[in-house]
């Protein structure tokens, strides 16, 4: 059966009351209520950082990151210290050593 | 600069003017509840409305649809095309939920669907709401969707499970129904 054969539209005195129908209804508060519940059980809305302690964090971390990373620099800084107090340096060394080997000393007397 | 980092840590605040698209950003960046709060103060009148007239005017069930419409759109809050209307996207799916509800309680056969009881018809004249909401739910469905709500006769069979000739036939029939009903008794039975 086609049904488009048949004229079968709202006349515009029916569209105009068809029109009036209220397109809202007032929910009740509990509705409300418990859906945020749900959406809260759920993980979907709520209980996450917000923006200002999301900041508050970052900063933070940066200053944990910088504090950690000067720790380490003075660490590093304060052992190679340590290392030059007591071994001399290579080129130090090697200058020891040739002028310890190569050079040999004489001594001349001179008898008048 | 400083400007924008003061406003960064600072929490964002919304009211009745922020636009959809703001308030669903938020939900999605930081499950703000304050924006979720607006969005649903904005849009669940109307949606409410669509799930009470599909479900035959039965609150509990309408409220319960309604909410099962917010926990679907908020857990598929992507899928809204942000140059589409958020209220007419959160209808759809309340429309969605209410007609699930309305298969799963065999409440909705559009194809067979179609008598009034005796109790129905006893009452003279009816306004339109209530003829609406007093038809068949299959009839009631098509009706409700198609000219109130405004979807295709494609859409509804997608909807419903249905053919689109199929749709047309039910609000066809429907509309005949809500005609009957608003005319006197008399006219009405002949």
């Amino acid at each position: 059966m086609d049904y488009d054969q048949f004229d079968n539209e709202w006349t515009p005195e029916e569209l105009a009351q068809l029109r009036t129908l209220d397109s809202e209804r007032a929910p009740t508060a509990a509705l409300k209520a418990r859906t945020v519940r749900l959406l809260r059980a759920r993980h979907l809305i709520g209980a996450r950082w917000s923006p200002g302690l999301r900041s508050v964090l970052a900063l933070a971390a940066a200053s944990v990151v910088f504090v950690a990373g000067t720790a380490v620099g003075y660490a590093a800084g304060a052992r190679r210290a340590t290392l030059r107090a007591v071994v001399p340096p290579p080129a130090a060394l090697a200058k020891a050593d040739s002028s310890a080997t190569q050079r040999q000393q004489t001594r001349q007397v001179i008898w008048f | 600069m400083l400007g924008q980092a003061t406003v960064g840590c600072m929490r964002e605040s919304f009211n009745a003017s922020t636009p959809d698209r703001a308030l669903v950003r938020a939900i999605q960046r930081d499950r703000s509840e304050d924006a979720f709060s607006v969005l649903y103060d904005r849009h669940t009148p109307r949606a409410l409305q669509t799930a009470w007239r599909l479900l035959g005017a039965r609150g509990d069930d309408a409220e319960d649809a309604v909410q099962e419409a917010w926990m679907r759109a908020v857990q598929s809050l992507h899928a809204w095309n942000e140059d589409a209307s958020f209220g007419a996207w959160l209808r759809s799916i309340a429309a969605h939920v209410a007609i699930d509800a309305l298969r799963r309680t065999s409440r909705l056969d559009p194809e067979t669907d179609g008598a009034w009881s005796d109790e129905e018809w006893a009452s003279d004249r009816l306004d339109l709401e209530t003829a609406i909401v007093a038809l068949p739910a299959g009839y009631r469905a098509v009706l409700v969707l198609h000219d109130v709500e405004g979807f295709t006769h494609e859409e509804i069979g997608a909807r419903l499970g249905i053919t689109a000739g199929t749709s047309k036939g039910q609000l066809f029939k429907a509309r005949r129904a809500v005609r009957a009903r608003l005319a006197p008794k008399t006219e009405g039975r002949t």
